[in-house]
């Protein structure tokens, strides 16, 4: 008898073991596709229905969800190529060429990496652009923004991190400049003459390096950082991220939303029905609670069920995504230069792409363009939603016409005030070349930098006033630093050589 | 709406599995290495006699091959190209499957000295471009040398002159004899007019590169090496960069150019650190140059000559001191007529063009030929006045006050004998008997260390009290109960001694300067400061916390309302 039973669990193995594995049967009602997305961990980040207006392809432009796919992609060729390579000064960089060269698909693996890393920076930028311009960070959502701005720094200093990693020339020499940026506070404390007892950059600079010279305190220290605990930190707070978005009722959409807007995405016919005709439908004890929740004072929703639509799309950007890098990977090697050396600078030596718009400002200032603005930048974007808290709809690009032509004055604004003060100090130098003996602080305090701030500053007071509008203001202050920051960037990398000097074309540079 | 996602997925999956196939292509069945090993495999068949033989070219197997020198930090794969170095029937075959030729490798057993160490190049790449890296652009350090280039490589290990480097050899005499070094020094020796050639070979095209004119050409004279283009330029035509050199050009016969390109690209901090154990000789005895001391003052009737001679003839001449690559100069003012001094002094090549006799007779003796040094009329009377007596220069060590000088300030102690003594006095560097390091119970106010035990006395003054000689006895044999114990059996050596010493020179020195102000601050004051202000610190953060704390009970709201309800 129990024998029997016996050859009957086996042959019944299959059945009963997916059965255990996932409880509901085939997602086809509303009740199993559900289901689908409550009862699997990694999909019940999501919820089960979604908005309709959240698939509008120009609405997210999926940048979010590109961003993490390409993190997806670094986390699993970084585990890869960590099976290779050596933290140690004078085993890393030969570690590099043997992945490079004889580890089986080595090349490609580390070429990946660093393709799926830029992906990543530019999708993440991007991201936060867009977030900004659909005023997605107003009402319940301003706390998500904060934590967008935390992923939106640990991405950058993963990114800095691994820079260091194969010990090239390229690597030594970009992570010193930073270094040197981070230690920049010595500008400050060298004009009070406090440096001597209170050298608060000498001990950031120590701090981030382990010691005095990058060496092999520091190449430990950016790895256990590049490997251990920024990747934690960004997979905590990544969950978070996301597990906000459904906290705070899905993805921002307007108040009304015509139904044009919505030709092409599917529509659930029951979804009409079910919460029309549900006036017993409380909202329980949210109404007797301070402050807002997502669900009060809502019609109707127009919502389908996130399975299968939602996985499809995301799955589609993911390998999306993917194929992008791999045919950037095939085509173009990531640079290794020759073994790092620090009795031969590199000039121009330049720090990675993402911190070249600083590394200009640091140019004229290390204090302001290092630290001073960076902070103001940071400090100002996390601050948005708390100082912009005008009431309007949500969930539209530059929200109506007016937005969009301040959008875009500001971008013409910027555009000429950047290349004009880069122009002028191209052309004309600053106050060094004309004041050599001038303090060090009215350097600090007016340099091209401080300028273009300042003229920012200007611009959306100009915006605020004639407006009347915080909201606008904050989109031409934005609209401001994105594009200065994109033309600096682009600037410091094509038109600055040797010495820090201009230069229309590389191929003008003087080597000597 | 799903169809376009799909079509993405889709699209997508085709481009990721194309470009995975691809790649997989280009890394397993596109490489030159396995045609190559192939071929031999083929020749092996072709020249097997036996069936032996054959069988073992059956067995011979296709696959990377690289020779691994743990000693040498090097992985050489050039074995997986030249598969047939080795073997001396493949003489015949084109490259890269010829054997080596001559007889080096009967000497250079393979598995212990590789490939790259005599011909440079990449070793660790298995593609022909990269791994003979000839290609400037692409930031490769050693491009393959060629011949005779190969030849400078030699000294990475060898110390013995040996005749299969006759360049190396004929570009070592002639860097002597046409006085090269009277203005460029190689390893501290040498004058000091130009450029020091110490590691000129090991130059990356960072720092040495040839001028824009040139480069192109040179670079495909040279194969893609920068280093050598570089040299090459730099003997040919010293002016073409920096444009005010002071090196004058000189017509070098193209052997005397490849000979000093090849020693010159010799000059690497790879010299000799390669020695598996080839070389009986050590290095044969260099020649001596007296250092200039740069701390002192010169004072005296003609001490613009000496400053002169100092700067251009010291690296040859010496007065009173004998004969050195040239000769001693004391008393030359009463041995040769005037005009003649002052035209040797100034144009010495034109006296030896033109067959001089007298110019001819030291050339004779000496060998090496002066080097114009492009001294001024006024030079040349300077250095003759200083010539003519040369004791009426003192010359006096001279203290800087200047407190940023560090070299000023410890008075011609070397840094790396002070460094040496702070590392030593913390005990970061072990002295070599094991006596314990000093900061155990000794204190110093130097912003160098940190605060040091209270259990002895403070030795920030003790130079100036006990002077060099008195801190120097106490420090080799300690009068004191405690440190005698201590330093017991093991007494630091005289090398230590004198590098704690100069560190607490240093101190002591600091201390005296820095006497009146009350500007030298404690470790312990800083501590004391930060300590206290993180105390502020974190009492303002409780302070923020509570601020806002209900002081009164949690129900008093209550409370309050039914006082209220009774009074209505």
């Amino acid at each position: 008898m129990s024998l029997t039973e016996f050859f009957k669990n086996i042959l019944r193995l299959p059945k009963t073991l997916k059965e255990s594995i996932i409880r509901h049967g085939k997602p086809t009602s509303d009740r199993t596709k559900s289901e689908v997305v409550m009862s699997n961990i990694f999909l019940h980040i999501h919820s089960t229905r979604i908005q309709r207006y959240t698939l509008k392809k120009t609405f997210t432009m999926g940048l979010g969800v590109m961003a993490a796919a390409s993190f997806f992609i670094l986390i699993v060729t970084g585990i890869l190529l960590m099976i290779y390579y050596k933290p140690s000064v004078d085993l890393a960089y030969d570690s590099i060429k043997d992945i490079q060269f004889i580890v089986p698909g080595g090349r490609f693996v580390r070429n990946m990496h660093r393709w799926a890393t830029n992906v990543m920076i530019v999708t993440v930028f991007l991201h936060m652009a867009r977030v900004f311009y659909t005023a997605a960070y107003k009402r319940t959502r301003s706390f998500n923004w904060l934590i967008g701005m935390a992923l939106f720094c640990i991405t950058l200093a993963l990114s800095f991190t691994g820079y260091l990693l194969p010990w090239d020339q390229l690597a030594y020499w970009a992570v010193t400049i930073c270094a040197n940026i981070a230690g920049s506070a010595r500008e400050l404390t060298d004009l009070l003459g406090i440096t001597r007892y209170f050298d608060v950059g000498g001990l950031i600079k120590t701090i981030i390096l382990g010691s005095e010279e990058i060496g092999q305190d520091a190449l430990i220290r950016f790895y256990w950082l590049h490997c251990a605990v920024l990747p934690l930190l960004m997979i905590v707070i990544l969950s978070v991220h996301v597990w906000r978005v459904r906290k705070d009722g899905g993805l921002a959409r307007p108040d009304e939303i015509k139904p044009e807007e919505l030709a092409g995405i599917e529509v659930d016919e029951k979804a009409e029905e079910v919460f029309n005709n549900a006036p017993q439908k409380t909202y329980g004890l949210m109404c007797l609670v301070k402050g807002k929740t997502p669900l009060v004072n809502k019609g109707p929703e127009d919502t389908i069920p996130s399975w299968p639509i939602l996985f499809i799309a995301e799955f589609s950007i993911f390998m999306f995504i993917l194929a992008i890098c791999c045919v950037l990977a095939y085509f173009i090697d990531a640079p290794l230069r020759e073994l790092a050396n620090a009795a031969v600078p590199e000039n121009p030596a330049k720090a990675p792409w993402y911190f070249l718009g600083l590394q200009e400002l640091v140019s004229y200032s290390a204090l302001m363009g290092g630290v001073g603005i960076p902070t103001i930048a940071l400090l100002g974007l996390a601050l948005i939603p708390y100082l912009d808290r005008e009431e309007q709809s949500v969930g539209r690009w530059f929200d109506n016409p007016t937005g969009i032509k301040v959008t875009i004055n500001s971008v013409l604004y910027s555009s000429i005030v950047t290349i004009g003060v880069l122009a002028f100090t191209v052309k004309f130098g600053w106050l060094r070349n004309w004041f050599p003996d001038i303090s060090q602080l009215a350097i600090i305090l007016i340099n091209p930098g401080t300028v273009l701030v300042a003229f920012f500053v200007l611009w959306s007071m100009i915006c605020m006033v004639k407006y009347d509008s915080t909201r606008l203001s904050a989109i031409a202050l934005f609209t401001c630093f994105l594009i200065s920051f994109a033309i600096l960037t682009y600037f410091a990398t094509y038109h600055r050589g040797p010495n820090w000097d201009f230069f229309w074309l590389k191929s003008q540079w003087p080597i000597h | 709406m799903d169809k376009f996602f799909r079509k993405i997925i889709l699209a997508s999956s085709l481009v990721i599995i194309l470009f995975l196939l691809l790649a997989a292509w280009r890394e397993n069945l596109s490489m030159d290495w396995q045609k190559y090993q192939q071929k031999y495999k083929q020749e092996l068949f072709h020249l097997a006699q036996n069936d032996q033989e054959k069988q073992t070219a059956e067995e011979y197997e296709i696959k990377l091959r690289q020779i691994v020198l743990p000693k040498l930090g090097r992985s050489d794969r050039c074995v997986t190209c030249h598969v047939a170095i080795e073997d001396i029937r493949m003489d015949h075959m084109e490259q890269p499957l010829k054997s080596h030729p001559g007889d080096y490798l009967d000497k250079h057993d393979l598995n212990e000295t590789g490939c790259t160490v005599c011909h440079d190049g990449q070793g660790r790449a298995i593609t022909v471009d990269a791994a003979h890296a000839r290609d400037p652009h692409e930031y490769w350090e050693k491009p393959l040398l060629d011949k005779p280039f190969i030849e400078s490589n030699c000294v990475r290990c060898h110390a013995n002159t040996l005749t299969q480097t006759p360049n190396y050899n004929y570009g070592k005499a002639l860097f002597k004899k046409k006085g090269c070094f009277a203005c460029h020094s190689i390893r501290g020796l040498g004058g000091a007019k130009g450029p020091d050639l110490s590691d000129i070979g090991d130059a990356s095209f960072h720092v040495k590169m040839p001028t824009a004119e040139n480069r192109e050409g040179l670079l495909n004279r040279f194969n893609g090496n920068v280093n050598l283009a570089y040299l090459h330029e730099a003997i040919v035509d010293p002016a073409a960069q920096p444009k005010e050199t002071l090196m004058q050009k000189v017509d070098f016969s193209d052997d005397e150019v490849a000979g000093l390109t090849v020693y010159l690209k010799s000059l690497s901090s790879q010299r000799r650190v390669m020695d598996i154990g080839v070389s009986e000789v050590q290095s044969s005895t260099p020649l001596t140059f007296p250092t200039k001391s740069k701390a002192s003052e010169v004072t005296g009737a003609s001490s613009k000559g000496y400053a002169v001679f100092n700067d251009n003839c010291i690296s040859c001449h010496t007065v009173g001191d004998g004969d050195r690559v040239g000769p001693d100069l004391k008393g030359i003012v009463g041995r040769r007529k005037m005009k003649w001094l002052r035209e040797f002094i100034q144009y010495p090549s034109k006296l030896i063009n033109a067959k001089d006799p007298i110019a001819m007779d030291l050339l004779k003796k000496y060998d090496v030929v002066m080097t114009d040094m492009g001294l001024t009329d006024e030079d040349v009377d300077e250095v003759i006045k200083y010539l003519k007596n040369p004791e009426a220069v003192t010359v006096v060590s001279k203290v800087k006050t200047d407190t940023k000088d560090q070299e000023a300030l410890t008075q011609g102690v070397s840094p790396e004998q002070v460094s040496k003594g702070i590392a030593l006095y913390q005990g970061k560097q072990r002295f070599v008997n094991g006596g314990p390091s000093c900061l155990a119970c000794h204190n110093v106010k130097s912003p160098d260390v940190f605060s040091g035990g209270l259990l002895a006395k403070d030795l920030t003054t003790s130079f100036s009290r006990l002077g060099g000689m008195g801190l120097g006895a106490i420090l080799k044999n300690p009068p004191f109960p405690v440190m005698k114990k201590a330093y017991k059996d093991k007494p630091l050596t005289e090398d230590e001694v004198s590098a704690v010493l100069a560190f607490l020179e240093k101190v002591s020195l600091e201390n005296q300067k820095e006497g009146g102000k009350e500007s030298s601050i404690e470790f312990g004051l800083i501590l004391l400061v930060i300590g206290l202000s993180g105390l502020f610190g974190l009492f303002l953060l409780y302070f923020l916390f509570w601020i806002n704390k209900k002081n009164k009970s949690v129900n008093s709201k209550v409370y309050d309302r039914q006082l209220k309800s009774e009074d209505d």
